[in-house]
This record gives structure tokens, sequence and C-alpha cells, in this order.
């Protein structure tokens, strides 16, 4: 990661991270959930996450269907409210009293979406869609078509061949440059993208990443990166964060998490990546069985079912992260170091193999 | 033993099993001709894998389809397809019935459109069974059961009556392939069938189709727009672009030593294991539109080193090996 230069937008000073997350937590109630007597039933989408995105970083989510990175990314720009947790952008909490409002941050943070097409208005003009944002937040409209036509310029598209086309009169991958385009039409700080290429073929994938590591640079951009496709997410990211169930499993920096996975679920994970060579297949499936449904999991470790170490201690409590500092010595404290959460990572729990990772 | 009924209907010395020579397909659509699938041949030899490769709207689906004559009205198809002998081009709709399920099966990539809503797994493959192989609803149910123990679903005979949304992803996958190999199809056709799936997932049916694939002899069309998939499951691969395959050879040769053109460039624009940040060589622009495809080679448009010759004419087929073919005028020369 490059430390980030001096932005004439910082409030919080250059150290100050773009965003923390305490604590966040989300749960939905399930329709037709629960018995009598028994209560409601709840799917837990997030449930207690903590994080923070340093300026000019790029933080990588990935996990498998169920885990609750799109929900977490939607809590981030208070698409969807929280439940509970604290939201700090640049220093400010984002809907407190003396803090900004969900509107404010919007213009500050924005999002790109993984469908392409339904995240784009079909009978708006690709001009008008750019221009719409900056409009409602208060832009005469001839600034803001000629910043729309700037921006299609920027993402790679031919502002006389395309602003004046439809939606479905483009490709996919054209299609998520002008979604990308949108969401800079504000000069956000922050893009939060949730599987921005996963619709994509092979080729056009290629050539967005390109356009993301590209803008990013120039815009000095700090991304938070969604996806289910590790090698990706090692592309792009600086700091990886790994999400099981609703909770975070292991988070860390590239490297360290890609190179020196620690939690049971990140290893069978990576594993399970293909390798492009008819000489290296895979003899044994990494993991066994699928993600389990996130409504009412049981205590404890949320992967506890398919860890191959699974113990008693497993079931009954839930292990927190455990934070590896440089000197060896480890402790619960967050900061930006290689966190685990799980039993055999933190040596004072009561698991046989307790600090062996 | 499934294996020993499946090898004894095809003598493998004897012709393919799968023999494809110079299919068109063009849809018909408002007057207008669309050329999806464009003078395809190829043969495929029982137990063998072949993996199609190919982005969206490059015609790998179709061609699948067309093998097992699933295409609607809509859709003219020319030249020859045969199945174990079976002209597939000149069968009636009545006997296809037949063959369909019994010689040739097919899984697709949503396990959804495979399966009625509104009856349990159980019954579903039992109303296979009793249509295809004549058998009563008890012995269609005990089969039905060993079938889901085949494809690996823990306590089978419960999920049975299971209802097709109540399982989860891998499982209802798994229900699926075995609804396909309830008739001990002898070539199974698969559409993108684990692009859905999570990656722990996939990496389960990938090894679950290999596996059954070779314990019952059968062959596999596979199609799929993942080359790492196609080095994980695949004997011979198919590089298809714009209704062509442009590239085809045992995979290890095609993975190893890409000759065409966009082969090389699909495999340096797949991040793989590439080291983060770095500029990806990516094929510039997009493929055609079926529509308005130029005589040449297809891909020249895109290609950095086209020249007069490739969009004048359709380039040959050169061959590198005996089994290794590009359609490309410098894959011998490059």
């Amino acid at each position: 990661m490059k430390p980030a230069a001096a932005d004439s937008r910082d409030r919080g000073g250059q150290a100050q991270p773009m965003l923390i997350a305490r604590a966040l937590k989300k749960y939905f109630p399930v329709r037709g959930g629960g018995g009598f007597l028994t209560g409601r039933s709840y799917l837990h989408a997030v449930d207690d996450v903590s994080f923070s995105v340093s300026k000019g970083e790029t933080v990588g989510i990935v996990g498998e269907s169920g885990c609750g990175k799109s929900t977490l990314a939607r809590i981030v720009l208070d698409l969807i409210r929280r439940d509970a947790g604290q939201l700090i952008f640049d220093g400010e909490a984002v809907g407190a009293s003396d803090g900004i409002t969900p509107r404010e941050l919007r213009k500050s943070a924005q999002m790109v979406f993984q469908d392409s097409h339904a995240s784009l208005n079909p009978r708006l003009t690709i001009e008008d869609t750019l221009a719409f944002g900056p409009m409602v937040h208060g832009m005469a409209r001839r600034e803001a078509v000629a910043r729309a036509l700037h921006l299609l310029n920027l993402v790679g598209l031919d502002p006389r061949r395309h602003a004046g086309c439809y939606p479905h009169e483009l490709s996919g991958g054209q299609r998520q440059r002008v979604n990308i385009a949108r969401a800079l039409s504000l000069e956000p700080r922050l893009v939060v993208m949730d599987e921005p290429v996963s619709a994509l073929d092979k080729s056009v994938e290629a050539q967005v990443l390109n356009l993301l590591v590209d803008l990013r640079q120039r815009l000095s951009l700090t991304y938070l990166f969604i996806s289910h496709d590790l090698n990706v997410v090692r592309f792009i990211s600086d700091r990886v964060m790994v999400m099981y169930l609703g909770r975070v499993v292991e988070i860390g920096a590239v490297d360290a998490v890609f190179g020196r996975a620690a939690h049971p679920y990140t290893r069978g994970l990576l594993a399970s990546r293909l390798a492009m060579d008819p000489d290296k297949r895979i003899a044994a499936p990494p993991l066994s069985g699928d993600p389990p449904s996130p409504i009412d999991p049981a205590p404890g470790c949320r992967f506890a079912g398919r860890c191959p170490f699974v113990e008693e201690v497993c079931r009954v409590v839930t292990p927190e992260l455990v934070y590896r500092h440089g000197d060896g010595t480890d402790d619960k404290r967050h900061d930006g170091s290689h966190g685990v959460a799980c039993h055999m990572a933190d040596a004072a729990s009561s698991h046989s193999k307790a600090g062996s990772v | 033993m499934a294996a020993t009924q499946t090898l004894s209907r095809i003598d493998l010395e004897a012709a393919p099993l799968v023999d494809v020579e110079n299919l068109d397909v063009t849809f018909h659509r408002d007057g207008r001709a669309i050329p999806v699938v464009r003078d395809l041949s190829f043969s495929l030899r029982a137990g063998k894998v072949l993996c199609i490769i190919g982005e969206s709207g490059s015609g790998k689906s179709v061609t699948l389809r067309a093998v097992m004559r699933l295409l609607g009205k809509s859709a003219q198809l020319d030249g020859r397809i045969e199945l174990a002998g079976h002209d597939m081009l000149a069968l009636p709709e009545r006997k296809l019935a037949k063959l369909r399920g019994a010689l040739v099966a097919m899984i697709f990539q949503e396990p959804m459109t495979a399966f009625d809503p509104v009856y349990t797994i159980g019954h579903q493959i039992g109303e296979t069974l009793r249509r295809h192989m004549g058998m009563d609803a008890r012995r269609a149910r005990m089969r039905a059961e060993e079938l889901l123990d085949l494809v690996q679903i823990p306590r089978a005979k419960a999920r049975l009556d299971a209802y097709p949304h109540e399982l989860s992803g891998g499982l209802r996958q798994r229900a699926m392939i075995a609804l396909a190999l309830s008739c001990r199809p002898a070539l199974l056709l698969a559409d993108e069938p684990t692009t859905a799936l999570d990656a722990t997932v996939q990496i389960q049916i990938l090894l679950l189709l290999r596996s059954l694939q070779r314990e019952l002899g059968m062959a596999m069309i596979f199609v799929t727009h993942d080359l790492s998939v196609a080095a994980e499951i695949s004997d011979d691969v198919a590089v298809m672009y714009a209704g062509r395959f442009v590239e085809t050879g045992p995979v290890t040769d095609v993975l190893r030593r890409p000759r065409h053109p966009y082969t090389a460039g699909l495999m340096a624009s797949s991040v793989g294991d590439k080291p983060p940040g770095v500029h990806l060589d990516v094929i510039q622009g997009q493929p055609p539109d079926p529509a308005s495809i130029l005589p040449g080679c297809s891909f020249a448009p895109r290609c950095a080193h086209a020249s007069e010759t490739c969009l004048a004419g359709l380039p040959p087929e050169l061959w590198i090996t005996p089994d290794h073919a590009a359609r490309c005028i410098r894959a011998i020369s490059s």
C-alpha cells in the first residue's frame, strides 16, 4: 500500500482511517420462522464485525454465499440500517448528532453493484444517468453533463459514441464502466464494490480490473472490494477480510492471509482454488458440505460443523479475533495486524491445539 | 454394474460415441438469419471428457443443446450429428425422447430449472426410472435412493422426500446429477454446472463428476468459460470464438502451448496467481455480434498480430501435432 497523499477534503488528517466500523450487527427477522412459544427466527447477516480502512487502501472482503459480505457493504453506505454498531467516516460518526448524516456520507462514499444491467435506469441515456447524481446534489445541468462526458473518457468509453446510448445498447463490460463512472460522479473518497467483475467474461474482467487499479491511483481512491473470487481479491487488495456466516474469521495483509492462513476455513477456501494446470489437479475436496444456513446459527464457532479440528470448546464458545504482532506476541487488541478467530490460534483457549496455528 | 453395461453398448474400438460434422446452427429471427455455430466438426470417444471453453455468446451452450436436439423451431441445424450411430438430425421427436436420458443426459448451471418445484426429488428421479427403465414404483424408489448415495448426498433415504428448494445449492446440484445419471447415459452434457457454486462446493462437484465419469465409463462434454475448470476435468479442450472452434487439442498441450492468440489472450487475462497490482495483458475490445460477422478470422479485429491475410479469408486449421490444431495462420510459425 502506498501512503495516502494529503487531500484537501481530509477532515481527520492523513492518518485518520477513511472508515472505521465497530461491532456492526444486522439480524433480519425471517418470515414464518420460529414456532409458537419458540419465538422468531433471525438471519444473522452481520454479527459483531469490526474493521478499518485506511486512506488510499483497498480492503477486500471474501466469503461464500450467505456470509454477509453484501449486507456489510450496504450497511457501510447506510443503504441498510444497522441494528447495532458504529460507523466512523474520516473521523466523523455516521448518523450521530455531532457527526455526518447518511446523505453527506453518500457524497463521499459510493457503490458499484454486480448486476450492471439492473443497477442502471433503462429509460435514461448514459449521459443522463451520469449527470443525475451531481444534479441531485445541486450542480447545474450544463456542468453536470460536461462532467458526465469527462467521466466517460475517464472509464475508457467514447463520449461521442456512448453518451446518447441507453443501457441495453451496451455490452456488460461497457455497462459496468458506466456504473463505475456513475459511482465517481460525486468525486467520492471511498468506493464500495460488491462483486463488480463477477458477471463479466474473463477477458472483460481483466479490462475492468486494470481500470479499477488505474482509477485508484489517478483519483487517490479508497476501495472496499467484495468478491467470492480469491484470485481477484488477492490481485486488487492491500488487506483482506475473510467472512463466514456473518462473522470475520480472519483479517490481515494480503500476503499474511494468503501466505500464512491460520483459520481452517481460510485454508480450505484457499486450497479450493483451481490451478489452471492439468498436472496440478486437486485429489480430494479440501472442505466437505455447503456453508450452512445463517438462520439462527448454533452457538460457538460458526465453522464448527465443517471444521476437521472441531472440539468441545468450538461448539460452546464463540472464538474472538486474536491478533498476532510482528514481535510474536498476540492479544485481542484491534489493530492492523493479522487477526484470526479460531480457538487453535488463541493460546489461552481450552482447545488441545491451542496456540498451534 | 453400471460401467460394464455402458461399455457393452458401445464398442470402444469402433466408431466414436459422438461424431459431429460440419454443424451449422442458424437462428431465424424477424426474417434475419443469425449464424451462431459455424462449420463445427469434432468427435468424442466413450469415456472421454471434452471441454468447450468460450465466453458468453461464443455458441458453446448452443452447440451442447444441438447435440441433444434441445433447440426450438427458430434454430436451423445443418450438418451431421451422430450419437452412438444414431443420426440425431434425422430422428423423429418420438425416438429422440427415448434417447434423451437413456443415451444422453444433460446437467445445467441452475438445478432449479431442471427440477419441478412442486414434486419431491425422489418422485422426479423415480418418474424418470419408471418411464425410461420400466421400473415399478417400489424399485424406482430403491434405485433413486442408490442414486442419491452415488452422488454422495448424506441421509439419502430422507432426502428422497425433500422438495428441491429444501436442499442447499450443492446438494441440489448433486440431486440433478443423480437425475441425469438415473438411466445410465453413455454421454453426459454439462452446461457450466459449477459456475453458480461457492468455491469450496465447486471443487466437490467437479471431483464428483470426475470420479463418476471414470467409474461409469461415461463420456462428457463440459461447457465452461473458466480455463481452470477445464484444466481440472478435461482430456481434450476446444476453444470456441464467434461460433467456431479456434483451437482444439489435449488439455495439457492447449493450456501449456496455446497456439491461437485468443487462447493465449484468455490465459494472459486470467488473474490467476499474478502478482497484485500488475497491469494485466488484456484482449482489447469485445467479441463480435453474431449477426454481423466478417468474412475472415473473427478474432482479427482484436488480434495484435492481425494482417491483411487474416481479414481476407477464413484461416485454415493448422495442425501443430497430430491432435493439436489451431485456426490461425501463425499457428505453426509462432
